[in-house]
């Protein structure tokens, strides 16, 4: 272990011991879930566990600014590392893909949105080395029950069947900064993994963070307040967390010196105004929680809540980007600042997220709108993209993961484009066969497949042939298909009941949680009460 | 969006003033490569190489009409929409290829870089697409039985009133679906179908009628986003009224063809309409750009 740390990261004087123990863990052959602060050396564990390891790595990351951070700096180590992700422009991500077989890369970074595409699957299957390990980064985005959690990582347990089913047994290692004790019970189920084997680090609770928290009668009270102790402090790089974009443009144009930062900003602009950040060019940062993990900075001075997340293990997140080197940044002060009516209005939110029983059912019929049992359904990636759940629309972003998990859909795989927009050089009898039966408008694998009779996993299987073998010209970027296997005619009764019943116990474990948090507002020792409520050492 | 209409005959009169006037125009110029290249004078002491041209011109109007109706009427096929045929359309099918790709007004709208159309965007995506199935077998439903029944009854050439095209059909429930399926889209299927009965109702086409009739402000609408605002065509401009004056146009066409001893085909009627609507349009288009463009609202 020393020796591969001096070789490869000759400027990392030692590891924790924590690392150690996570590392140990995985090289005894353990799937594991560590629990460790930001900034506390994650990514050291996987890419050293990477070196030892016989075969590639891949690394299952929500952060794409970052892979490619963490790519260049292992390849000027010398350590071969690519990225997929769905930031590279689509042309580029069939070049890395088609290439991958010839290349022995140590790790691969994976967006989880690339794990059910069929090329990056094609890819892996081409690929003659071993698959020894598979990280999740950020694994707290698994769990319904947490307050991040991403339909996308619903995708990576189907993702370790498929490489088993290929031949690989990679052992899992998940790591988080923060998972409090019901999604980490989650986890530990999906994964096998053994309670031994979940490593936490004693220091969660960090001893830099100065917690304020402040009652204010009325939103607009909390400008002046946000003034006041950026003043009284003397802060120099500040990050006020709000959770609407409009608010965070509005908040901005009200304070000098200061910049706003969210989802819809283009990955340019994000990185723009993260580099001003990082560089004191910007003193105040508002900011939706899209300014989160994976950002770092060492010397933010002052994390403050201009609007409330919705418990304690949300807050200490947000509060653990601030004072993240101790040396240039002794201590963090942090504002938190509410009001019985913002408690009111998450709470309603909360609720309002709460699957119903109409949803469903129209839901599953929008996967399944002629209850047909076996049925291939080609959802365009679009309409996953648009519904969900936002301005009126059904959520069928985080119902499919709950169908597949109730085992009511199967999601057989991911494709770019329909036929019809497919170009080959070359074109191959079979797909001369698949075209020549789309008269008209028909321009689906599942109506090719009913007219030819060759199945649709035959079809999409020959389609990554070929284009491993370079003759395909063209695959539309743009047009994303997510080929679902209907399991059931409609939703079984009792199934229903089961995912309505779930639904409502999430919303309760979650409005118990904002429940804590609001308990947190009065407390009088906060790290403590934190601690206890994280299930993590407090020292 | 509610309008003021001006009296039917005020407009007819301001339609039959300009007719001419664009008409000839039309084939004066030679920018489109449906007019004639070189100044014909359409009157009867136009000579006979002249009126070839035009009669040449003409032609293209109608092959140009009848590729756009051949290109996807078989799409539009009854049996496609029985649930109880082995080849019926799948809901998606509908959704996102016949109307997204092959209806001109849908794939315009969906590829439009317009902030004002992301609206339409969002409510296309988020509809289920069993309710855009629907909402279009019941237009063909609805269509089908109109030329049936009165298709062969309507004479043309004999309406004065509005209520004379027998379109109720077209006001009933579920025949369009908010947000996805408004009067502009569900005339292109009409039209596609039947350009014998049915104009259809397009941008150009609209901003064709606003010229014809003088700049009448019942064809337009003032759009406002963002704190901008814009002059744009008026998308929600009742179907049977336009039909009725593309109707007169349609008149005055065939009137002015038969002059010059010409013949129009009765099954494209509607489409000579769009064709000449088109080109007013284009005579004004920077015009038209300018209107639409997006200006900063005065504080």
């Amino acid at each position: 272990m020393d020796k591969m740390l001096k070789m490869h990261f000759s400027d990392i004087e030692d590891l924790y011991d924590y690392q150690k123990n996570v590392l140990d863990s995985i090289l005894e052959g353990n799937n594991s879930l560590a629990i460790i602060p930001t900034g506390g050396g994650k990514s050291l564990i996987y890419q050293l566990g990477a070196m030892m390891l016989e075969g590639t790595t891949i690394v299952i990351s929500p952060l794409k600014a970052l892979m490619q951070e963490q790519v260049d700096d292992l390849n000027s180590r010398g350590i071969e590392a690519i990225a997929i992700n769905s930031d590279m422009d689509f042309q580029t991500q069939r070049k890395v893909l088609k290439d991958l077989g010839g290349k022995k890369p140590k790790l691969i970074y994976v967006s989880p949105e690339r794990l059910n595409n069929y090329y990056f699957r094609s890819a892996l299957s081409y690929m003659e080395r071993k698959i020894p390990l598979v990280v999740i980064d950020e694994a707290h985005c698994i769990s319904q029950w947490g307050f991040d959690f991403r339909p996308d990582y619903s995708k990576i347990k189907p993702f370790i069947n498929f490489l088993e089913g290929i031949g690989h047994n990679p052992i899992t290692l998940a790591l988080t900064a923060t998972l409090s004790s019901q999604p980490r019970k989650g986890i530990i189920q999906e994964f096998n993994i053994d309670k031994k084997n979940m490593l936490i680090e004693d220091n969660v609770i960090r001893d830099n963070l100065v917690l304020e928290f402040k009652k204010v009668e009325k939103d607009e009270a909390k400008i002046g307040e946000i003034r006041e102790f950026i003043d009284s402090k003397d802060l120099k790089k500040v990050l006020v967390y709000t959770y609407s974009r409009p608010k965070c443009e509005e908040l901005a144009s009200q304070f000098d010196n200061s910049d706003f930062f969210h989802a819809r900003l283009s990955p340019d602009g994000k990185l723009n105004v993260y580099k001003r950040f990082k560089n004191g060019d910007i003193r105040v940062l508002f900011a939706t929680t899209a300014f989160g993990m994976g950002m770092n900075i060492p010397d933010i001075d002052g994390v403050i809540h201009y609007q409330i997340p919705e418990s304690i293990e949300e807050y200490y997140q947000h509060v653990g980007r601030g004072g993240r080197d101790k040396e240039i940044c002794p201590l963090c002060h942090c504002l938190f600042l509410w009001s019985d009516k913002n408690f009111d209005v998450k709470r309603q939110r909360i609720e309002s997220r709460t699957l119903k029983e109409e949803e469903l059912i129209e839901g599953f019929q929008w996967i399944n709108p002629r209850n047909r049992k076996g049925f291939v359904k080609e959802l365009n990636s679009e309409e996953l993209w648009r519904n969900d759940g936002s301005k009126g629309t059904i959520n069928l972003r985080l119902m499919v993961p709950v169908f597949e998990k109730y085992k009511l859909i199967e999601i057989v795989g991911e494709i770019n484009g329909k036929p019809k927009s497919i170009t080959f050089k070359n074109p191959t009898k079979l797909w001369n066969k698949v075209l020549s039966s789309l008269s008209g408008i028909r321009n689906s694998y599942t109506y090719a497949e009913k007219k030819t009779g060759i199945k649709i996993q035959e079809i999409i299987n020959h389609l990554y042939e070929e284009e491993f073998k370079g003759n395909i010209d063209k695959i539309p970027a743009m047009e994303k298909l997510i080929m679902i296997k209907v399991n059931s005619d409609v939703i079984p009764e009792e199934v229903k009941e089961a995912i309505l019943k779930e639904s409502k116990e999430i919303e309760k474990h979650k409005i118990s949680m904002l429940g804590m948090l609001k308990e947190l507002c009065t407390e009088e020792n906060k790290e403590k009460f934190i601690a206890e409520r994280l299930g993590v050492p407090y020292q | 969006m509610m309008c003021e209409y001006k009296e039917i005959k005020d407009l007819k009169k301001s339609i039959e003033e300009r007719f001419s006037e664009y008409w000839y125009k039309i084939f004066d110029i030679s920018k489109a490569n449906f007019v004639l290249p070189n100044g014909i004078k359409v009157s009867k002491k136009n000579t006979n190489e002249n009126l070839k041209k035009l009669e040449k011109e003409i032609r293209n109007w109608e092959e140009s009409i009848e590729k756009y109706r051949d290109g996807v009427k078989d799409y539009f096929k009854l049996d496609y929409f029985d649930e109880d045929s082995e080849d019926c359309y799948e809901y998606s099918e509908v959704k996102e290829e016949l109307l997204a790709k092959n209806l001109w007004t849908v794939s315009s709208a969906l590829h439009s870089w317009d902030p004002a159309l992301e609206k339409y965007k969002e409510t296309f995506w988020a509809t289920p697409p069993k309710d855009i199935f629907v909402t279009v077998h019941n237009i063909l439903v609805g269509a089908y039985d109109y030329m049936l029944n009165e298709g062969a009854n309507i004479k043309f050439n004999r309406i004065n009133k509005i209520e004379q095209l027998n379109y109720d059909f077209l006001y009933e429930e579920d025949m369009l679906l908010t947000g996805v399926i408004g009067l502009g889209i569900r005339s292109e299927i009409l039209h596609r179908l039947y350009p014998s009965h049915f104009p259809i109702m397009t941008r150009k086409s609209i901003w064709g009628m606003y010229y014809i009739t003088g700049r009448e402000s019942e064809f337009v609408a003032d759009e406002y986003f963002d704190g901008k605002f814009r002059t744009e065509h008026n998308w929600n401009y009742d179907y049977g009224r336009f039909t009725f004056y593309n109707n007169f146009i349609g008149n005055l066409i065939t009137q002015t063809l038969l002059e010059n001893n010409m013949d129009l085909n009765p099954q494209l009627r509607f489409g000579y309409v769009n064709e000449f609507l088109s080109c007013i349009n284009e005579m004004h288009k920077d015009e038209v750009e300018e209107l639409n463009r997006w200006k900063l609202m005065e504080v």
